[in-house]
């Protein structure tokens, strides 16, 4: 697993990842065997290699529609050599930070501003799949798997002056080991021993068995990035405000809800292979405004005040892309689970099967997503999206509209119709209550579902609740619906999702709990053959089918809108936009 | 006046006590344990409930849990905030001076306006000036605000280009939220001072500087406008209450930091430590806000004794 | 709008019995009546009110059925004020939205009136230490902001209709208790509260038989004015996110989630707002005829 958003929402709305829930649902991952491996075979990657990739496939379709008919900005265009340094890009983005001390954050919104603070030890290219030497420039796993060692490169500061070395890898893991510091990423280290130091330029990280994902969080997740030991002496509590780290951008200035400043990094050298170009970022300075209401960030890429928008409304979409001399659109498929109400299995009247599946089969997600997002996003009638691994179109079959049969289903489970329109099987009406993350743009895909249900005798409540107390919500399992999407390059998510263990604190929020199904994704997280792995994780996505633990509603796309003269703004292997490459034409 | 200052300062303590028992007991009065719905919003474990409950020492009486949490709340422990995990009272003064800000600028605008506008329908009493004022201050109270907000965005903003969008900076960041805040309170302004102007008008000693000919200019300014500004003074601490309410959605709107926004963030994810520290922080700016403009009552209008007030 | 300070002026009328009461309305009513603008206003809410009232008749569709067909269609024949983001129609909505609306507007008067109207009599009506604990449990409550008030009570008790209705209505009690309190400080000393205290009227029946019909004028200025409040308040709770459970119609709701497409269409915000703004213009209006009709000394002039 790796970052995630859950909870995330809607067209205009959310795709947020909040880390924190991602990390809480990985609390078991040490069971992982060898799943990166595994990964690159299922996913039908292009290029991928079987010895270095966890994301197969991922984010291979960064791809820019709708660009302007002259001057194309394509993404992912190399810089055309006249790439022009200098200028201030603004960013709209539509979350705040929680706090800016990458070891305790619990939000993607987080990453996003992070990620172009700090570098990782090994790169994971979104575009081919593969590892490439960041702060290290080679590295050696031990035949036994528990050991791995990186050289890394020894021209390396941080923003504060202090020498990168192996100490910085060694403070930074420690950290995150120690309790007090309460890192929500401490599940990732899984079984975490010691990081030795033979040299300042050698840093060996110690586990007491076998951990295969390691690689693969290092390369994806914003918390494994080394931070700087110095930085931790002298800020104090400032750390939660002022992040220090090697990469292309520094800390400016954070005012809270308001903005956060970087600049370039002067000394910065040491981009991947894969990026544009070398030396320093283009950019002088990127501002992150943080713009939660929709229409009010819409209306700062219109009046100018920010060059970029992230969460843009659907219908803004389409509005925006009709003025191609002005901006164009940039998507970017991810792999992971797409937007989807998981089904509380445990709580009435959806415990009961015959309700779970009426209630699959009562959506209409074709006409629902059409209607909503007007073509923008498309429906999904799948667990997971194409671009991940052991993807299997088949699971389709169980997620169609019938609402004919949905409704002799509930019949021929004794539910009968009341005269108020609503059905009543033993006294008990079937009423099944929905929590809507306000997040989210759920509420008209509810309201539009909560129709037909009633046509069929289902009356659905719609709540309301805000994150991060939603999340708490869920795990404790007052609703019926929970809306949910996931980013995630493996297939283990389905653990993280549907996997027992993660019912209090995890993802778990249709509550499942399945012997069987644990049993088959337990086994495939530790197969080392991909075919026999994608096997076992379709055998259990077919019990999710049966069970009908969730309705999939649409697939989630990055989606941002960039004005015409910001030239490459390209996503990381987080669907996040990375600035490095960017620049200002004109 | 400074007797005056001392008697309304020990006429606000029984307010602040008031106010702390009443915050205090927000939690209280709830159905249920006081650390689980303090905790509801967070992914807390029973070990969190159990620390929380003995830190708020729930076995004792309730006045022993309120004197503990009173001598907390004076040395300036207002509790740490859930989701943050930062001290409620860093949170509050990082963003508080974005909310002062905001509401002064929109008591200037309402002011301004609502004062323009009242001299103007008053000195033109039942002409089309008349009319088009208060038609105009009319509409100031009937839209809601965020609406008020949304359509200035669309039009100075999108439209025309004359003000930034969102957030929090120079003078011209102010002008819109200001505005939008102040709509409200400038249509009252207005119809007070319109009405208070036609009653000094017609009073003995106006029609008697008018008869002596000075200039209908100087008869506003020097006679009229001075008294009949001063009831407006008496409402300004009390509209200030409703511009801090206010901001709770125009903040929202333009997405400026600032204690309305903290407040929606609090209590949307159920931050009960956050939302408490907010309301007596709200409501301690009010109380001192109307001891001022108290102060500034006596000082406008010599008639009143200060001893009368307190 | 009007504030406690210019509706408490109505309060000093003279005492009203049998014959000189019916002249009192009549020239109450036939000054009302010569405000142009009270009238179109008052003909203006009954009208809304009858349309509420008839929603069922003159809606053309049904407000909460979605038609995903229809999404987001301008202003047309077949829907006279458009569709909005899931394909209601806006006309529908807005009949039926208005009744909820308007419901809790004034429910939350009705609380706020029930609970400030007595307390603010005892408290005019007795003076003394009685008053000055009133004033200062009355200064306790305003010192908490009206939306945030609201809004701590939804998020405490959950969000729904009744808690909003009730959080709206606490708000505005303290508004209530002053005037009332007011009115009563400055009645009381009248001849008739003497004469009936001299013939051995108990405390109650003079508070409610003799005063309150006297300082029933301001009140319900006071009132009509604050059902706008109210709504106002109402909406922004919407806007947060705390309002009227879906699919139910409701003004603020409807503004506030068209509020995405206020760019793209217009209609969604538009016409909600309208008619928010018509009702509470109107209710303003009615409230300036009312108390300039019961001014005494407008009377006079």
């Amino acid at each position: 697993m790796s970052d995630c958003d859950c909870g995330g929402g809607g067209g205009p709305a959310r795709r947020e990842l909040s880390r924190r829930s991602l990390l809480r649902g990985a609390a078991g991952l040490s069971i992982i065997g060898a799943t990166s491996a595994l990964l690159a075979a299922c996913g039908g990657s292009s290029g991928g290699t079987a010895t270095s990739s966890t994301s197969s496939g991922s984010s291979s379709g960064a791809s820019t529609s709708q660009a302007g008919t002259s001057a194309s900005p394509a993404s992912g265009s190399s810089a055309q050599g006249a790439a022009k340094s200098g200028g201030t890009l603004t960013f709209g983005a539509w979350q705040d930070a929680d706090t800016l001390d990458p070891h305790t954050t619990g939000l993607a919104a987080t990453s996003r501003i992070l990620i172009q603070i700090y570098d990782p030890l090994v790169w994971l290219n979104p575009k081919d799949s593969q590892y490439y030497p960041g702060l290290a420039q080679k590295w050696e796993v031990s035949s036994d798997g528990t050991q791995y060692t990186f050289h890394l490169r020894n021209d390396v500061k941080f923003h504060n002056g202090e020498a990168f070395s192996s100490a910085s890898v060694k403070f930074s893991y420690d950290r995150i080991f120690d309790p007090a510091t309460k890192s929500l990423a401490l599940s990732l280290l899984g079984p975490y021993t010691r990081t030795d130091t033979p040299d300042p330029n050698t840093a060996t990280v110690v586990f007491s068995q076998p951990y295969a994902p390691f690689l693969s969080y290092i390369g994806v997740i914003l918390s494994m990035r080394p931070v700087s030991a110095k930085a931790y002496q002298d800020l104090g509590a400032d750390v939660n405000v002022h992040p220090i780290g090697t990469g292309p951008f520094m800390y400016k200035e954070y005012v809270k809800a308001d903005h956060f400043t970087m600049v370039r990094n002067p000394d910065y050298n040491w981009a991947p292979s894969f990026r544009a170009h070398k030396g320093q970022a283009y950019l002088d300075q990127v501002v992150w405004k943080i713009i939660p209401e929709p229409g009010t960030r819409v209306a700062s890429l219109q009046s100018g005040q920010t060059n970029a928008i992230e969460v843009v409304p659907p219908q803004n979409v389409l509005q925006l892309q009709q003025q191609k001399d002005k901006y164009y659109i940039q998507n970017s498929e991810t792999p992971g689970q797409p937007y989807m109400f998981l089904i509380n299995t445990q709580k009435a009247p959806t415990d009961e099967l015959a309700v779970r599946q009426a209630c699959v089969m009562a959506t209409d997600q074709d006409s629902i997503v059409k209607a909503v997002y007007q073509g923008v996003y498309k429906p999904s009638h799948n667990l997971m999206e194409p671009l991940t691994p052991c993807y299997a179109k088949d699971i389709e079959q169980y997620f169609q509209f019938d609402l004919k049969k949905a409704g002799q289903t509930l019949d021929s489970a004794g539910w009968t119709m009341g005269s108020d329109g609503i059905r009543t099987k033993n006294g008990q009406k079937l009423q099944i209550v929905n929590i809507v993350n306000t997040a989210n743009d759920f509420n008209r895909i509810s309201e539009l579902m909560q129709a037909t249900y009633k046509q069929i005798g289902i009356d659905m409540t719609i709540q309301n609740e805000s994150q991060p107390s939603v999340f708490s919500t869920y795990n404790k399992g007052p609703q019926n619906f929970a809306d949910f999407f996931f980013w995630d390059p493996s297939p283990d998510q389905l653990r993280a999702t549907y996997g027992s263990e993660n019912i209090a604190t995890g993802f778990n929020w249709s509550h499942f709990n399945n012997p069987d199904f644990d049993k088959l994704v337990n086994q495939a997280a530790t197969e080392t053959d991909t075919t026999k792995a994608c096997d076992l994780y379709h055998q259990a996505q077919v019990i999710l089918g049966q069970q009908a633990a969730a309705i999939p509603i649409y697939e989630k796309d990055a989606t941002i809108v960039v004005q015409n003269k910001i030239k490459d703004l390209a996503y990381d292997p987080n669907p996040y936009p990375y600035f490095f490459d960017t620049s200002i034409s004109g | 006046m400074l007797r005056f200052l001392v008697a309304r300062l020990i006429s606000a303590i029984p307010v602040l006590v008031g106010v702390s028992i009443a915050v205090f007991l927000m939690i209280h009065l709830l159905p249920g344990d006081p650390a689980t719905i303090m905790l509801q919003g967070a992914p807390a474990s029973a070990q969190d409930i159990q620390n929380l409950r003995h830190q708020l020492g729930l076995d004792e009486p309730l006045y022993t849990q309120y004197f503990r949490w009173l001598d907390r709340v004076v040395h300036g422990d207002f509790g740490v905030s859930i989701h943050t995990r930062r001290p409620v009272l860093t949170e509050i003064t990082t963003v508080f001076p974005s909310t002062l800000q905001l509401a002064m600028a929109a008591m200037v605008v309402a002011l301004g306006m609502g004062i323009t506008l009242g001299i103007l329908a008053a000195l033109h009493q039942n002409t089309w000036i008349d009319t088009l004022s208060m038609g105009i201050a009319l509409f100031g109270v009937s839209m809601p605000d965020f609406w008020v907000g949304l359509l200035l965005i669309l039009v100075f903003a999108v439209y025309f280009h004359w003000f930034p969008v969102a957030g929090i900076g120079g003078l011209n960041y102010l002008v819109l939220p200001a505005v939008a805040l102040g709509a409200n309170f400038s249509a009252i302004t207005a119809r007070l001072v319109r009405s208070n102007m036609l009653e000094v008008l017609r009073q003995e000693y106006v029609l008697t500087a008018r008869a002596k000919g000075l200039t209908q200019w100087r008869v506003v300014v020097i006679h009229t406008l001075r008294n009949a500004l001063i009831p407006v003074v008496t409402i300004v601490g009390l509209q200030f209450g409703n511009l801090l309410g206010g901001a709770v959605v125009i903040e929202t709107v333009f997405a400026r930091q600032g204690l309305g926004q903290l407040a929606v963030t609090a209590i949307l994810g159920k931050d009960f430590p956050l939302i408490q520290g907010i309301v007596l922080v709200a409501a301690i700016v009010y109380v001192f806000v109307n001891i001022f403009v108290d102060l500034l009552y006596t000082l406008l209008d010599p008639r009143i004794r200060p001893e009368s007030l307190a | 709008m009007i504030t406690a300070d210019e509706t408490g002026r109505a309060a000093t009328q003279t005492p009203l019995t049998g014959r000189a009461q019916r002249t009192w309305f009549q020239e109450t009513l036939r000054r009302f009546a010569r405000n142009r603008g009270a009238v179109v206003a008052l003909v203006i809410l009954v009208l809304i009110a009858l349309a509420l009232i008839l929603a069922r008749l003159l809606a053309p569709y049904s407000p909460i059925n979605p038609d995903i067909a229809n999404v987001a269609m301008a202003p047309s024949r077949a829907h006279l004020l458009g569709t909005d983001a899931i394909g209601r129609d806006i006309l529908s909505r807005i009949l039926y939205g208005g009744r909820l609306t308007v419901v809790v507007g004034l429910l939350a008067i009705a609380i706020a009136g029930g609970v400030g109207l007595p307390i603010g009599m005892i408290a005019g009506f007795y003076g003394g230490f009685t008053d000055r604990v009133i004033s200062r449990l009355m200064d306790i409550m305003l010192a908490f902001p009206g939306i945030l008030l609201a809004l701590s009570v939804v998020a405490v008790l959950g969000s729904s209709v009744v808690n909003a209705t009730i959080a709206v209505g606490i708000s505005l009690i303290p508004g209530f208790v002053r005037l009332v309190r007011g009115s009563y400080l400055s009645t009381k000393e009248n001849v008739y509260v003497d004469a009936a205290r001299v013939i051995g009227v108990g405390d109650v029946r003079i508070m409610v038989k003799h005063i309150l019909p006297n300082v029933l004028a301001p009140i319900m200025v006071l009132a009509t004015v604050a059902t706008g409040w109210a709504i106002i308040i109402g909406a922004s709770l919407s806007f947060l996110g705390l309002g009227v459970q879906a699919p139910t119609p409701e003004w603020g709701t409807d503004l506030a989630q068209g509020r995405q497409w206020i760019e793209t269409a217009w209609w969604m915000t538009t016409f909600p707002g309208l008619a928010i703004l018509v009702v509470i213009l109107a209710l303003n209006l009615v409230g300036d005829g009312l108390r300039d009709a019961l001014d005494p000394r407008l009377r006079n002039r």
